[in-house]
């Protein structure tokens, strides 16, 4: 079966990476420059400040987009809270990708035992219902960010592990790594000059598409108690946090929730230009 | 190919699959976990049968309409109809749902205690124990008989006994308490040593600890596995119908009632725990009451069919700054094992080196200093919405707060004066602390702490929070490991003052919320029933005087409990003063 | 055959790793009796419950002493409700199979019929619209698109009731909320195998040889681009653990999600360890059904492993 890579009307999927890519430039830029950008404390406020809407909706100019329920400004919550999602997705794919990955070429190159050992455990982390272990955990611990790292990490790298062994399967079947081998390479060589190459269109596309993964599960945690601690700000535990107030202060919910939306949105459709374009082969 | 057959065919499997799963598993609510009450007969029968039509035994006069009623709780626990296997928890939803009863109980509309299962009590001259005369003619539900002086005794005993986990034998222990069956309606209750707080924990409503009266023949019978599930034999209004664990409980009126019968005849309790979705069933409709989360009472109170009102007692919310562990053995003297205690940590800022005057005294300037910077009114007004009061003694007894009520007690709120005294007791930039933060007691909890930890950062230092569930926290409790600042909320208050509760379950040496001190349970152990109201009065200032002085425990403010009914159906719905606990179903008056 | 076997022992050394796992999660936690009794009981009555729960055993033996019960398929008694975990389980898995199905069964019949109308209608507002409603799909957090269903359909339009088991209606808001995700999921990833397989030498040839749209798109494009959608179908049948915990707290559902985070709030261990052991399972069994699903698809795979 071949596969061929729509183009059609070549416009539109022309015009799509820059709409994702913009939205993705400005998020970034609030992240990185919160501390300047942050108009007031994000973990601190005052309780005289409670629920105050968003300037257009009845509020001031003091807080455009309002205070939350300890009277904290959300935009400054948001800019921060972005640093705090993006890092931990950053630092989830991070962590899970590069195990995920160098596993997957551990396995892919060497089979045999490797390879099934590695699989094998790959098997058990995915049948290992995280979301459990991680309330579990949160209860007896605490929740900590450092404690949604390793959960996060841990839900990703399987997938990099499994899609990256597929790919390293084909690439060490090409010509110039079997004459790599049969020349005495060593394999770390070898991995890392023919085969890391080779995988990273692969890994670049599956880290996109996992980060709404990521994001929203960052969410849900934060909703049954296991996410991000008070009072450092996430999107995820905003949107949370705001849950009582749906009909009465609804900014406190909706903001969040629309930028990991906006999050999201841009960077899955980033991830499918890149597929699209980059790795045809790619199913 | 072949293959594009296949995957069709899988998926097709699946659906049949899930298809028969589905098929052979739907039930009703008649499953393994629900509880059935017995048939209607007069002969025991045991439980956990096909849930019996029990009308015959309700017996409802024709003339009145079934008249339902649904409520919305956040915890459904799970009946465990067995004094000495009851801990207070489920132990208080029998006891306020109008199952099962205690011998006095509070009254609705004035801090006074009314007999219910008793016509009347006399405390013997020595002070040291009460003759209490039985009700007679009181039925328990399922045909297990009249009520006598031999289903009281054995309450009590069972409570009491080796091996039981229920919250009155630390108070019953330590005094020796003893019951014996005078005569059928006559029972005289002993104890070796004067105590003031017997009474009420025992007899009233108002306690964890509270005795309910048992039908001694439904659990001789039965035995205690099967009788520990069996949803009969208690004397109140209502009856068990059915209780799904974590679903929720039905309650029917019980005709053979001693007192007033109930106007309402089915009273559904559902368990929602998502406190957004209480609220939105309430608005909908689908409950016709539920709790409130202050910050929504008033825009509730805008919709035409629902109205709200605080009730009940408010629960108390305070902080504890652990690790105050100094006793080395309890007031009787036995030695306390381990020692000292694995939270003792004297580098906290709040707790100083036990036996050492000058680190002890700076400890309790900086639970002053804490204490003074936690603006209480500000939490009333702003996150409670004017719900509730501050609180400056971890004290909830309305009526007793108004008569002994001073203004000495009052803590102002004052940064600058706190940070004075931080660096008096050597800690002039602040100190850093954890505020851990229970959930599952109030919807407002993690909001209040966080604001509590708020107020604490003005002082200078860093104060992070963690929220843990409140079982997830108590092993380490128990096994006094914690040195941390605990934020301990609770959504209702009882008659009795929380603190002195704590201290009346173990008079010896616990106080447990991560603290033993001497002091308050030297005072309290002076306490005891032959005194007069006014020598009680005065040692409770002596109480009050010292736990402002030290701060032991940082009250920060009290919270009322909201409840929101649809007004439409329900016209009046009077609750005991006892207990802050939603309840006394049968007193709700339809419109 | 080998293979199965393989993947069988496998399955059973993961349950075991995952009972490891879990038990000593419980044991970090702290001793279970301090969550049944109160802090003052003395130390007799203390010594005689840890007997009865069999906690005065060193934790090794404790943990053989669950193993071996696990064979005999006694999972232990819940420490809140004294009763066999098994009943408990039992009693809850209706519903959340209900739901589940319901889900399913949504994701599938709103997510295939809108991805081959999005493919074929490539680049017209019916496929700008049906992506974007793809793309939002799984952009929402799932509690707050529940919370959102509820306000609207349930206090707004008075259409359904909020929570509960409470008739039939009850499931319609909750199957919604699950089956979102799914749905978005389904659309987008049956829309791009669809335009692949529509753009194939294949198909063209087909198109070419005069046949009409219909039979084109049904009878050769949609079975060739199923592949993609049914792997995605069964993982997230697996992967609606997470969906339905969050779905059913919200909706007050009382199935195994809810279970789950009342054993969580009640430190109830043995219910909890139950759960995550029978989870695992399902995991377990949904994998390798998959796994012989692609050797029986593509014999390449077969041959190399």
């Amino acid at each position: 079966m071949t596969h061929t890579v729509v183009i059609g009307e070549s416009h539109w999927l022309h015009r799509w990476p820059v709409i994702p890519v913009v939205m993705l430039a400005i998020l970034i830029i609030l992240a990185v420059f919160a501390p300047v950008i942050a108009p007031y404390d994000a973990k601190l406020g005052a309780l005289e400040d409670r629920h105050i809407p968003p300037m257009l909706f009845g509020g001031d100019s003091d807080h455009i987009l309002g205070t939350d329920g300890l009277g904290r400004d959300i935009f400054s919550r948001i800019v921060h809270g972005a640093q705090i999602s993006i890092l931990t997705t950053a630092v989830a794919l991070g962590i899970g990708g590069t195990v995920g990955t160098f596993l997957g070429i551990l396995s892919g190159y060497f089979g045999g035992w490797v390879d099934e050992l590695i699989m094998r455990i790959v098997d058990i982390k995915y049948s290992v219902p995280l979301i459990l272990i991680a309330l579990s955990l949160a209860t007896i611990l605490g929740s900590s960010i450092g404690l949604l790292f390793g959960l996060l990490a841990f839900m990703v790298w399987g997938q990099f592990a499994r899609q990256v062994r597929a790919e390293v399967l084909s690439i060490v079947k090409m010509d110039y790594v079997v004459a790599a081998r049969s020349a005495g390479a060593s394999p770390a060589r070898i991995m890392y000059r023919h085969i890391l190459p080779g995988v990273a269109g692969t890994v670049a596309v599956i880290g996109t598409l996992q980060v709404g993964a990521v994001l929203l599960t960052e969410s849900s945690l934060s909703f049954l108690g296991a996410g991000v601690p008070p009072p450092t700000p996430s999107w995820g535990s905003m949107v949370a946090e705001g849950r009582l107030y749906i009909d009465t202060a609804w900014w406190v919910s909706l903001i969040p929730g629309v930028f990991i939306g906006l999050l999201v949105v841009s960077v899955t459709l980033l991830g499918d230009w890149i597929r699209d374009h980059w790795d045809p082969r790619f199913k | 190919m072949s293959g594009k057959v296949r995957p069709v065919l899988l998926i097709l499997a699946i659906i049949v699959i899930l298809t028969l799963l589905n098929a052979c598993s739907t039930t009703d609510g008649k499953s393994a976990s629900s509880f059935a009450s017995p048939a209607a007969t007069d002969s025991p029968v045991s439980a956990i049968t096909s849930a019996a039509d029990i009308s015959s035994i309700a017996e409802i006069p024709p003339a009145l309409v079934t008249r339902e009623f649904t409520l919305a709780a956040s915890d459904v626990s799970f009946p465990a109809m067995v004094p000495s296997q009851l801990p207070a928890a489920p132990g208080g939803f029998i006891r306020r749902w109008g199952v099962y009863e205690t011998a006095m109980v509070w009254a609705v509309d004035k801090p006074e205690l009314e007999n219910r299962l008793i016509t009347g009590w006399e405390m013997d001259p020595d002070g040291l124990g009460w003759i209490l005369e039985l009700k007679q003619g009181v039925q328990f539900h399922g045909g297990w008989g009249e009520m006598t002086a031999e289903d009281f005794v054995w309450s009590f005993e069972n409570e009491i006994k080796e091996g039981s986990i229920h919250s009155g034998i630390g108070l019953a222990r330590a005094n020796e308490a003893s019951a014996t069956a005078i005569d059928k309606y006559m029972v005289s209750v002993r104890l070796t040593r004067p105590n003031s707080f017997f009474f009420n924990a025992f007899f009233s409503n108002g306690a964890g600890a509270s005795m309910k009266i048992f039908s001694k023949k439904r659990i001789e019978t039965l035995g205690i596995d099967d009788a520990f599930l069996d949803l009969s034999g208690g004397t109140g209004p209502f009856v068990f119908k059915k209780w799904a664990q974590g679903e929720e409980v039905i309650l029917e009126s019980f005709g053979g009632y001693h007192g007033t019968p109930s106007q309402v005849t089915t009273v559904h309790i559902l368990e929602i725990k998502e406190t957004a979705t209480q609220i939105a069933a309430l608005k909908s409709g689908q409950v016709d009451a539920s709790l409130v989360p202050a910050p929504l009472a008033k825009d509730l109170a805008k919709e035409p069919h629902l109205g709200t009102r605080s009730f009940g007692i408010p629960g108390s919310q305070r902080l504890y700054p652990q690790g105050q562990f100094c006793m080395e053995t309890t007031l009787s003297g036995e030695s306390l094992d381990p020692y000292p205690r694995p939270g003792y940590d004297p580098s906290k800022p709040w707790v100083g080196e036990c036996g050492n005057p000058v680190s002890q005294e700076n400890a309790r300037l900086v639970r002053l200093a804490m204490s003074m910077a936690i603006d209480r009114q500000s939490i009333v007004d702003n996150l409670l919405g004017g719900f509730g009061r501050p609180s400056y003694l971890p004290e909830v007894l309305p009526p007793l707060l108004d008569t002994v009520w001073q203004d000495k007690w009052l803590i102002p709120y004052d940064v600058g004066a706190a940070k004075i005294l931080l660096a008096e007791a050597g800690y002039p930039d602040g100190f850093d602390a954890l505020v851990r933060i229970t959930t599952g007691s109030h919807p407002l909890e993690i909001e209040m702490g966080q604001a509590v930890a708020q107020f604490l950062q003005a002082l200078g230092g860093d104060i992070r929070t963690e929220v843990l569930t409140y079982s997830g926290n108590r092993p380490s409790v128990v096994a006094r490991e914690r040195s941390d600042l605990w934020f301990r909320s609770s959504s209702a208050g009882t008659a009795e003052p929380p603190e002195l509760t704590q201290l009346r379950r173990n008079p010896e040496n616990a106080f447990n919320p991560g603290l033993e001190i001497e002091e308050p349970l030297a005072i309290i152990r002076q306490m005891d029933t032959l005194m007069s109201e006014d020598q009680l009065n005065r040692i409770r200032e002596q109480l009050y005087d010292a736990f402002r002085h030290n701060q032991w425990i940082i009250p920060v403010v009290l919270a009322d409990q909201i409840l929101g009914v649809n007004t439409d159906k329900i016209l009046e719905w009077k609750m005991t003063t006892g207990s802050g606990y939603l309840g006394d179903f049968q007193n709700i008056k339809f419109k | 055959m080998r293979f199965l076997v393989g993947r069988i022992i496998a399955g059973i050394v993961t349950l075991l790793v995952v009972t490891m796992l879990v038990f000593g999660l419980s044991r970090i936690n702290g001793d279970p009796r301090s969550l049944l009794i109160s802090e003052d009981t003395t130390i007799d009555v203390w010594d005689e419950l840890g007997r009865e729960m069999g906690l005065d055993q060193p934790v090794y033996r404790q943990y053989l002493i669950y193993v071996g019960n696990l064979f005999r398929g006694d999972l232990g008694d819940s420490t809140l409700q004294r009763k066999p975990v098994t009943e408990i389980l039992w009693s809850r898995i209706p519903n959340t199979v209900r739901l589940a199905f319901a889900s399913f069964l949504f994701a599938l019949l709103l997510g295939i019929p809108l991805g081959v109308l999005s493919a074929v209608k490539h680049g017209r507002w019916w496929d700008r619209g049906i992506r974007a409603f793809a793309v939002l799909g799984q952009a929402l957090p799932v509690f707050w698109i529940s919370l959102l269903l509820i306000y609207v359909f349930s206090v707004g339009l008075r259409w359904v009731p909020v929570s509960g088991n409470a008739g039939w209606t009850s499931i319609i808001l909750p199957t919604i909320a699950l089956g979102w995700f799914g749905a978005a999921g389904q659309v987008r990833i049956l829309r791009s195998s669809m335009l692949d397989v529509l753009n194939s030498e294949y198909v063209r040839f087909a198109r070419a040889k005069g046949l009409p749209s219909r039979t084109v798109i049904w009878k050769h494009a949609f079975h060739n681009a199923l592949i993609g959608p049914i792997t995605f179908a069964a993982l997230t049948l697996a992967g609606m653990v997470t969906g339905s915990i969050v779905v059913e707290t919200v909706f007050a559902w009382p199935g195994l999600g809810l279970l789950a985070i009342q054993a969580v709030n009640n430190s109830d261990y043995p219910i909890l360890q139950g759960l995550i052991l029978l989870v695992t399972l399902v995991y377990l069994i949904v994998n390798l059904m998959v796994d012989i699903l692609y050797l029986i698809v593509d014999p390449r795979i077969r041959s190399s492993d």
